[in-house]
């Protein structure tokens, strides 16, 4: 992923994985709170997603735990992944205070 | 269902993820419409399909296919352009009225130029900003000529772009087209 601005998906699933370790369902569940109900991401997309982070080593597998006998993986947050969230964090609050800036700036403008 | 889906991943994938996919993919479709649930499907088939063929965003040939995609488009686009243009050219310049010339219009030529302005309109769909329909419009225009040899549609990979790549794609493609001047074909001595 380049130093851009990330595809959205792919800040979302960081984003949902930011305060804790979450398996692929509840991953998908936050990411659906969190836009309320703009995104749903659908499974082939989600597992699309993991498998890229986890390439790039912004996300990693912290354990796999067994429900109802079968296995799944409980993916967390990596260091890279957590410094790569904060750049883009701040990157999105620099531009939003930008816009306010803006804003306000047009607004007296008219006024 | 899911486990013929499942079954279309690769072997390796499949041990390793397969039921945990399965399992996810029950949860996330259990309270959708008949329609949303074939979507899913069909998202997760894609993903299967990329992930066998090596053109998962992750592997490395995915990553190039995403860079080097919108350059295709343009090079795919730039080529049918030229086509049509060649075509148009031929019908317009010679003499005797243009309905004269379309009415002796073969019908196979006139969808395989109809399949090449298809090409070009999704190429500009596509660099223009909306990558996914325009990619769609553009292989639609590909699919069904195969014969072609020119860019498998396989190649327009599902992993958007990076968005600075597309223009970059377009100019290149127009440079393309610059180079390689366009001409009515010389009219036939007879």
């Amino acid at each position: 992923m380049s130093e851009r601005g990330m595809q959205e998906l792919a800040l979302l699933l960081l984003t949902a994985l930011a305060n804790a370790p979450r398996h692929g369902y509840a991953i998908a569940q936050e990411v659906k709170a969190i836009t309320d109900n703009r995104v749903v991401p659908r499974t082939g997309a989600l597992y699309g997603a993991l498998d890229r982070l986890l390439a790039e080593g912004l996300i990693q597998v912290e354990r796999e735990e067994v429900v109802g006998g079968r296995a799944r993986r409980v993916f967390a947050l990596a260091p890279a992944g957590r410094e790569r969230l904060e750049a883009e964090a701040e990157r999105l609050a620099a531009t939003a205070r930008e816009v306010r800036r803006r804003l306000a700036d047009g607004a007296a403008a008219t006024a | 269902m899911n486990e013929f889906l499942v079954r279309l991943y690769p072997a390796a994938y499949r041990a390793a993820h397969g039921q945990e996919i399965i399992d996810v993919h029950r949860e996330m479709t259990a309270d959708l419409s008949r329609p949303a649930r074939l979507r899913a499907d069909a998202d997760l088939l894609a993903h299967a399909l990329r992930v066998r063929s090596g053109l998962d965003p992750a592997s490395p040939a995915g990553r190039f296919f995403a860079l080097a995609a919108p350059f295709a488009l343009a090079a795919s686009a730039v080529e049918c352009g030229l086509r049509v243009t060649r075509w148009y050219a031929g019908l317009v310049f010679p003499p005797g009225p243009v309905r004269a010339h379309l009415l002796f219009l073969d019908g196979a030529e006139c969808l395989f130029m109809l399949l090449s302005l298809l090409v070009c309109v999704g190429a500009v769909i596509a660099l223009t900003g909306r990558w996914r329909p325009g990619v769609g419009v553009a292989v639609c225009g590909l699919a069904p000529r195969p014969w072609e040899g020119s860019k498998p549609p396989g190649c327009f990979s599902t992993r958007v772009p990076p968005s600075a790549w597309r223009p970059a794609a377009g100019i290149s493609g127009g440079a393309g087209a610059v180079r390689v001047p366009t001409r009515a074909p010389a009219p036939s001595p007879a």
